[in-house]
């Protein structure tokens, strides 16, 4: 037996390391040329924001009654006195816009016009837990019946673009959302550490997963073939050890973006979670501390990759915002609507977009801000602007025709 | 059934037994179930003598984290609650000894089903050690005296248990629900996520409520009505007042009159009458565990554990029912999972299971006997491979299926985490598999030895083909001093050892 296992398997060697090599030797210049043939399409970054961010506490009528009413000041933008919010001007109402100090960097892009916010967005369905509606939003769909087994719709976007480069698709975390399934999707929590730790297991890895059809061999295969573009492309285009986007996990989460677009692998999408928002109680501090972390990261990221951003689009959304009234627990429940925000050289920013129609008892939706825009509707504008596509009855299903809100532009 | 990784040939339901409701293969444990069969060693298994057994409490007494023997296993939730506190010294060693003892009783613990199923619903009725200082400290409280005392008995006696553990009161904000805005927090994660299910939701699965009427799923309302039920729930923090006067801070479950909710309240067309005090959040409890849709979502999730992903809904059909059975028996859940073992489709899903990071490092101290300790150096290996053990921070507990696990980082890691455990450098393990493997002369006879010992299943033919050429590799045992040269032999087999726990075959259970 072993003679024979001998010989099958230096033939599965020899067929891996083929594979490897070719991969190794593919200069980074014809990654980039492959890339460059949708040089039209912006790298697009998703940052879903776990759990339900309060964007009543982001971005909101400071001076509105109802809301001043709803909630103690420690659980809102205030226009006046000590952390008071930030004013961002071109609003959706005559109202006292504002942005919460803690997240102030995003209101310097925003001056900038780099910068824009939709409100009043979200799912246009009623639930208000937080796992189907993540789902829901992840797959592009509106209706639970449509859950079984379906993909996600940025995975079905990019698979109708046609195959992407090997890295093309990353998922800067430990696992892949939900967006991405159906696509080749790479998932790289870390550029420093994603790297077999021992040498001589690679081949034994590819000669004992490589030819298996099932899950864990496709899954394998994937995983070294990942692994093998990855070195080389990083040893073809040496990245900094320091993270210049800063420390905190989100912020690792957006430096492996960043470091990929630097590398010219023709990065097409990623995405990056940032839980922790789901403040039922104690809300004043924890998302003081969120908002602190979104606005300094999605600044310093933009930052560093600023020689690129005329190719590229950073949508951040959540699966709902949460109740207008408090709790007594200095804390609020799901709610519905929300804000979401969009970044980029060729995003028409410094407004803030969506219907809104006020905080009072008959415009909300039990109790919540209603949803006047489907954030489907903000997606698909950005895809048929910033990513070429065509046809989007694929990738949201059932998307209602609806004017774009001109939230980015062409060029 | 998705295909993971089926082993080649048909295998008796005895190593599908010795993989899912034990951490795997160990030559005792095999010898055991295989010399006295499954029903009498699950009759054993499911009837677990209370607290650690003789195995268990010896390993314990042994294990040191950071210089010092473990001293909370047995500490009172008073002697816990003092250290939620910043300043305590020792405010984050309770979950450490909690996650030692974790690894230490699911490596070496007789009763491998009551750790299984200890595991298991820890994380269907995930608490994030982490979320708080009071969570940190009561952690250990909520696995000793809230779930693994009930792991196979009566469904609603352990959703009390949790209901009134301090770590829960404070994970899903409970504590802080107070009239007249109740936190909505508890009552929708239980409904949702411990009791009836997201498809009993807004009107999908219909529900059929205490006066035999269905109605169409439970809404948002019935949510914010429970949440009243359990304004008052809380814990002795020295702010709340308990029913007889006092403000006392023990950190102890209590019920708080001032703060709760006395209006009458409607629920899954359950009425409430006002001031019904505590008896109203039982109440609550009783109907959700007596729920046919509970009983479908605790046996879907059971089966999802046991025996596949996507389980047979035959073998759903079969739990569900014996969860409705034994409502009233104190070991419900053992009759349950009793339904599930005896079950043809349980004797024909071997393989198809993945093993988690925790699962797959337990296995792995289990099948190679190796010394290995628990402590900081284990717990950020297993983090990394994406397993947060006890700290997880959604309610929806970590994936048990395979596809999340198996993405580009999490192969990767877990790839990664054979070598490291085999490599003492890492402080994890330490291991002489010299001394372990009978005498060899070549790489085929090292291969030969710890093949079978490691895997629960055959061997498929690329993987024998792949371990074959990769021990007879110069740089692991090829070369012609690998066994006369005991540093080149140890180091070798520690290649081949975390190698094989790399191979597919080691990843499924």
């Amino acid at each position: 037996m072993a003679e024979a296992s001998m010989t099958v398997t230096r033939r599965r060697l020899i067929a891996g390391a083929a594979m490897a090599g070719v991969l190794a030797a593919c200069p980074p210049g014809v990654r980039f040329a492959f890339a460059a043939n949708g040089a039209a399409r912006d790298v697009l970054l998703v940052v879903f924001l776990r759990g339900g961010m309060d964007g009543l506490n982001l971005v909101a009528p400071a001076d509105d009654a109802s809301y001043v009413a709803a909630r103690p000041a420690t659980l809102r933008v205030t226009d006046s006195g000590t952390g008071a919010g930030l004013a961002l001007p071109r609003g959706p109402s005559q109202q006292s816009w504002r942005l919460n100090a803690a997240a102030a960097p995003l209101k310097d892009l925003y001056d900038s016009g780099d910068l824009a916010f939709v409100h009043a967005t979200g799912l246009v369905a009623d639930t208000r837990s937080h796992f189907e509606a993540q789902d829901l939003i992840e797959k592009g769909v509106t209706t639970t019946g449509a859950l079984q087994g379906f993909s996600g719709w940025l995975g079905r976007h990019l698979v109708q673009q046609g195959a992407p480069p090997a890295l093309g698709i990353v998922s800067a975390a430990q696992t892949v959302p939900v967006s991405l399934a159906g696509s080749p999707a790479v998932a790289i929590p870390s550029a420093g550490s994603f790297a077999l730790s021992s040498a001589a297991a690679a081949p034994y890895l590819q000669a004992s997963y490589g030819d298996v059809a099932n899950l864990l061999g496709t899954a394998g295969s994937a995983t070294l073939s990942a692994l093998a573009s990855f070195q080389a492309a990083r040893a073809a285009s040496p990245q900094s050890s320091t993270n210049p986007v800063g420390t905190s996990s989100f912020a690792n989460a957006l430096w492996v973006v960043a470091q990929l677009m630097n590398m010219n692998v023709g990065l097409q999408a990623a995405t990056i979670d940032y839980g922790g928002w789901d403040t039922h109680s104690g809300q004043q501090g924890t998302f003081t501390n969120l908002a602190t972390g979104l606005g300094a990261g999605l600044a310093a990221f933009y930052n560093t990759v600023a020689g690129q951003k005329g190719n590229l689009t950073v949508v951040v959304q959540s699966e709902f915002g949460r109740r207008l009234v408090s709790n007594a627990s200095g804390g609020t429940d799901h709610g519905h609507g929300n804000v979401m925000t969009v970044l980029g050289g060729r995003v028409n920013g410094g407004r803030i977009y969506g219907g809104w129609p006020g905080l009072g008892t008959n415009a909300l939706d039990h109790g919540d801000v209603p949803v006047t825009t489907d954030y489907r509707t903000v997606l698909a504008e950005i895809l048929t602007t910033r990513r070429g596509a065509g046809d989007l009855s694929g990738v949201f299903p059932g998307l209602p025709a609806a004017a774009a809100l001109g939230v980015v532009r062409a060029g | 059934m998705a295909l993971i990784a089926p082993p080649p040939v048909p295998v008796p339901v005895e190593e599908i037994a010795m993989s899912r409701l034990t951490f795997g293969p160990r030559p005792a444990e095999t010898y055991a179930l295989m010399s006295i069969g499954l029903p009498l060693w699950l009759e054993a298994q499911l009837n677990p003598p209370a607290g650690d057994d003789a195995s268990v409490n010896g390993r314990l007494a042994q294990v040191q984290i950071d210089g010092r023997p473990l001293g909370y296993l047995n500490a009172g939730i008073a002697d816990l609650w003092a250290l939620a506190d910043a300043n305590a010294a020792d405010r984050n060693r309770p979950l450490q000894e909690a996650m030692a003892a974790a690894y230490v009783r699911g490596v070496y613990g007789d009763y491998q089903l009551k750790e299984v199923m200890t595991k298991f619903w820890l994380n269907h009725f995930n608490v994030s050690a982490t979320k708080n200082l009071q969570t940190t400290a009561t952690y250990l409280a909520f696995d000793r005296d809230a779930v693994r005392p009930n792991c196979l008995g009566n469904f609603r006696v352990l959703l009390g248990a949790v209901a009134k553990s301090t770590a829960m009161l404070y994970y899903l904000d409970n504590q802080s629900s107070a009239k007249p805005t109740a936190n909505e927090n508890f009552a929708r994660e239980l409904m949702e996520l411990h009791t009836l299910g997201i498809a009993s939701y807004l009107g999908r699965d219909p529900i059929s409520t205490p006066t035999g009427a269905t109605a169409p799923g439970y809404t948002d309302a019935d949510v914010q009505a429970a949440a009243k039920c359990f304004t008052g729930w809380t814990a002795a923090n020295g702010n709340r007042t308990a029913a007889d006067g006092t403000k006392t801070n023990t950190g102890a479950f209590i019920f708080s009159p001032p703060i709760h909710d006395t209006t009458a309240k409607t629920l899954l067309g359950l009425s409430i009458p006002a001031n019904g005090g505590i008896q109203e959040g039982e109440s609550v409890l009783d109907v959700l565990a007596r729920h046919p849709n509970t009983a479908r979502f605790i046996a879907t999730k059971l089966c999802r554990q046991l025996v596949a992903d996507d389980p047979p809904a035959s073998i759903v059909d079969k739990a569900a029912a014996a969860f409705m059975a034994h409502l009233d028996n104190p070991k419900q859940i053992a009759e349950v999972v009793r339904a599930i073992v005896f079950s043809p489709e349980f004797a024909l899903s071997p393989g198809q299971k993945l093993k988690d990071p925790f699962q797959l490092v337990v296995s792995f101290f289990r099948a190679t006997g190796m010394p290995w300790a628990p402590g900081s150096n284990l717990v950020n290996l297993v983090t990394g491979m994406g397993f947060a053990q006890f700290q997880y921070p959604s309610p929806d507990g970590l994936a048990d299926t395979a596809a999340p696990w198996t993405g580009t980082s999490g192969m990767l890691t877990r790839w990664n985490a054979m070598y490291a455990l085999t490599n003492p450098a890492r402080g994890i393990g330490s291991p002489s598999f010299s001394a372990q493997t009978p005498p060899s002369k070549t790489s085929v006879d090292a291969v030969n030895y710890w093949v079978p010992a490691m895997l629960a299943y055959p061997i498929t033919t690329p993987s024998a083909l792949a371990i074959y050429q990769y021990a007879a590799r110069l740089d692991v045992l090829g070369a012609a001093n690998a066994f006369t040269n005991p540093t080149v032999m140890e180091n070798g087999l520690r290649s081949l050892v975390a190698a094989i726990g790399a191979m597919p075959e080691f990843q499924v259970r």
